[in-house]
């Protein structure tokens, strides 16, 4: 009898040819994709570059070899365009519309010069970030780290260190060459022109102290660096200073607000769940039809063009309760700010159930049946949510498939929210994401309604 | 439509030389027949034979390849005649998940009702599928039979004066069916002229004062049933014999009389059979043949005589049992 059972199991599988294929090609498909995500995907290519601005008050020898250093590193990018921050503000801006995830500000210690250190660099870092990309800010401000200390031991050798930064992944920078003067004295001599104030002196003791503190430092700060470039999103750099060198992470978009992960989640999460209930509630068409209540309905005054839209304008206006519902609970337990951004909030939910109505009247008049919907949609729905970032952050893969996310509703509502919530950008700049959300929902409308007119009279 | 002027001789419907193909399948193959008003009619037929191709043509679903129909003298055509036809789907064509009343709103909704006239339809239709204390429930918690009803009930909020029924009584018990048969009679009554489409003998031969039978997408016969017995049996009669064999075999000159009447025999025992046939002019022919038996010494223990059902009609007409095409 328990034979009888499985084989009774075996038979009815296989004759649901849809099933067997997604019974198969379901695992394969996700197992790809995340593969995508976590294995090649991830930034641990020397290719996959941060933007960055630098903004260098200072001007000074030292501080421009250390920009030519940091330049050096190709895993930022310091294009034209991200050159063109040229105070602080102008970079905070930029950080806040999501123009560039990081500046590197070179800043005059403001009091008189104290410590040696101070004496030798006579000015301190401070990273503007933006944290929503916890992994780039890691890596920038861990490359920051080891750059300086890297710059700190050259100035301190009078044969450099002997420490080959390219085996390090950091471009050693010819000092004779860049910064004129470098080296100049031998021993007790001055050994850097802005170094001068350093005077002559100086013990060799106290050089050597700092020496042994750079020594031990950079071991640390270049493991934290390997780490980061391997893909290992660990903490960043510990609050520790090199060589005292003070440097400080500001998150530019971190006013009070909830973890800019909550809001990702809560707009992946949400797009997902819109997608999923819009497939399924599109799926009453194929029942409607199945039992020829769409004869009945069609036999009335009402026209297919008629049925289409109600579904589309209810499918929309149960989205966005559901959307919002869900972030009224993000909001009082996780802290998403939704009082101050309801302008927006409302402006990117409405167009997002939209798109995500439209395309469950897509699928659902494209499927023949309601187990091939479920089937389809299932696939689609999850490949979208992978990609788009419902599921993993789209900063965490690489280029091209962030790109790729870009064919997805997900990614495109997750960037609207996020320009709300985390960047708190006004609603004008949501442009792009409400003409390609809406867009797309009328595109999909469109189609939907070309397909239905099989169910029509023929 | 305002049909109030049209005069009571035109048809309620007629379907001249309809025809259908799906693909290289005829399904309706140049189908030709009327529908009188206030008349009941029953379209008969075996599982595809064309019958819900037909409704649906006539239900404007589909689209047929040639022929004309016409709804009270009009020509079909789209949007026309919403107001004069409804339509019972086979299928349970309602929402489960809404209450009776619900659904009977929604329904007299579409077809373009409101307000008062609407509320009006609701409270006559849930009296009269009897439903009125069940109005606030969900569909889905109605026994089958409950469910036909406000299926019947949703096709004819808006008073059609065409119902078209395609087996309107599957899957319902029988006390259920005579519910749903009482309901069509008082539409009948109110001058609702029907098509049923049905594959129940009984139900067509009781219902339905005249027949139509379609067979293979066409119409075989189309008439009252005294008219189709008549074309298919015509006078003949079913007689069945039981009879007493002493010897306990057949004697050789009743065989041959037995053959000759084209009788079949059925064995009881070894003594005891059952010889049926079909006889034309019993009256002058029943007594000849029981002469015959009574020479060759075997003894008439029963004589059966039966006027022809539908059912033999319907076989004598498809020359088949129903079956599934």
């Amino acid at each position: 009898m328990i034979w009888n059972i499985f084989a009774l199991s075996f038979r009815q599988w296989i004759n649901r040819p849809w099933e067997v294929v997604l019974t198969f090609f379901l695992p394969i498909v996700f197992f790809s994709i995340f593969a995508l995500i976590f294995g090649r995907g991830i930034r641990s290519q020397p290719s996959q570059s941060v933007p960055v601005s630098l903004i260098d008050e200072v001007k000074d020898l030292e501080s421009q070899e250390w920009v030519q250093l940091l330049k050096s590193d190709p895993q930022l990018r310091f294009d034209k365009l991200n050159e063109v921050a040229t105070s602080s503000e102008q970079a905070k801006s930029r950080i806040q519309r999501g123009d560039l995830t990081a500046c590197i500000v070179i800043r005059p210690i403001g009091h008189s010069l104290n410590s040696d250190r101070e004496k030798l660099f006579p000015w301190s870092i401070m990273i503007l970030a933006d944290q929503s990309d916890q992994l780039a800010v890691g890596y920038v401000e861990s490359t920051v780290r080891a750059s300086l200390t890297r710059l700190a031991m050259s100035k301190l050798s009078p044969e450099g260190m002997g420490v080959s930064a390219t085996e390090h992944g950091v471009n050693q920078v010819d000092r004779r060459q860049t910064v004129p003067g470098v080296h100049q004295a031998e021993g007790d001599e001055v050994l850097l022109a802005p170094a001068a104030k350093l005077t002559p002196n100086a013990s060799d003791q106290r050089i050597n102290g700092i020496s042994q503190e750079l020594l031990s430092d950079l071991p640390r700060v270049e493991r934290e660096l390997d780490l980061l470039r391997n893909g290992s999103a660990g903490k960043p750099v510990a609050e520790e200073q090199p060589l005292g060198i003070p440097v400080q992470v500001q998150n530019v978009l971190d006013a009070g607000k909830a973890n800019p992960v909550v809001s990702m989640y809560a707009a992946g999460i949400a797009v997902m769940f819109l997608l999923f209930n819009a497939t399924a509630g599109s799926g009453v068409l194929i029942d409607e039809r199945a039992n020829q209540t769409l004869d009945r309905l069609l036999g009335s005054h009402l026209s297919m063009d008629q049925l289409l839209l109600g579904k589309w304008f209810y499918m929309t206006f149960l989205g966005t309760v559901q959307v919002t519902v869900m972030f009224i609970w993000a909001s009082r337990v996780f802290g998403v700010n939704l009082v101050e951004h309801l302008d927006g909030f409302f402006m990117m939910t409405i167009a997002t159930s939209l798109a995500a109505s439209g395309f469950g009247l897509f699928l659902a008049t494209l499927c023949q049946s309601r187990a091939q919907l479920n089937g389809i949609s299932t696939v689609v729905v999850l490949t979208m949510s992978a990609l788009g970032g419902s599921m993993v952050p789209r900063y965490l893969m690489n280029e091209s498939l962030q790109h790729a996310g870009l064919l997805t509703f997900n990614a495109w509502a997750i960037d609207g929210y996020d320009k709300i919530f985390w960047r708190e950008l006004p609603v004008n700049t949501l442009g792009p994401q409400l003409a390609v959300l809406t867009l797309s929902g009328v595109l999909f409308l469109s189609i939907a309604r070309l397909l239905a007119i099989r169910w029509e009279s023929k | 439509m305002d049909i109030s002027r049209f005069s009571d001789e035109i048809p309620a419907l007629e379907v001249r030389n309809l025809r259908k193909r799906f693909g290289r399948q005829i399904a309706l193959d140049g189908v030709h027949f009327e529908l009188q008003q206030g008349e009941r009619l029953g379209l008969l037929g075996p599982n595809g034979a064309g019958k819900t191709t037909l409704v649906r043509c006539l239900a404007r679903r589909i689209r047929a390849d040639e022929g004309e129909i016409q709804i009270l003298g009009a020509p079909l055509a789209p949007g026309g005649t919403l107001s004069v036809l409804g339509v019972v789907p086979q299928e349970l064509a309602i929402y489960e998940d809404l209450t009776a009343k619900q659904n009977l709103k929604f329904f007299g909704k579409i077809h373009g009702m409101s307000g008062r006239r609407l509320r009006e339809r609701v409270h006559w239709a849930l009296d009269w599928t009897g439903l009125s204390d069940r109005s606030g429930q969900l569909v889905r918690y109605f026994s089958g039979g409950m469910k036909r009803r406000i299926n019947l009930a949703c096709g004819v909020m808006h008073a059609p004066k065409i119902l078209l029924l395609d087996e309107p009584t599957v899957g319902v018990d029988p006390q259920s069916r005579e519910r749903i048969y009482t309901m069509i009679d008082s539409l009948s009554a109110e001058g609702c002229s029907v098509l049923l489409t049905t594959h129940h003998m009984e139900e067509a031969e009781g219902q339905c004062e005249r027949l139509v039978i379609l067979d293979r997408g066409q119409i075989v016969a189309d008439g009252t049933i005294d008219v189709l017995t008549d074309q298919a049996v015509g006078s003949s009669r079913y007689v069945r014999l039981r009879i007493h064999l002493q010897s306990g075999c057949i004697p050789g000159d009743l065989l041959s009389s037995l053959e000759r009447w084209e009788m079949e025999m059925i064995s009881e025992s070894d003594r005891e059979k059952i010889a049926t046939m079909r006889m034309h002019e019993v009256a002058k022919n029943l007594p000849n043949l029981l002469e015959e038996i009574h020479r060759s010494g075997v003894l008439v223990t029963d004589v059966e005589v039966q006027s022809p059902s539908l059912h033999d009609v319907f076989l004598e007409l498809t020359g088949a049992q129903l079956r599934d095409v």
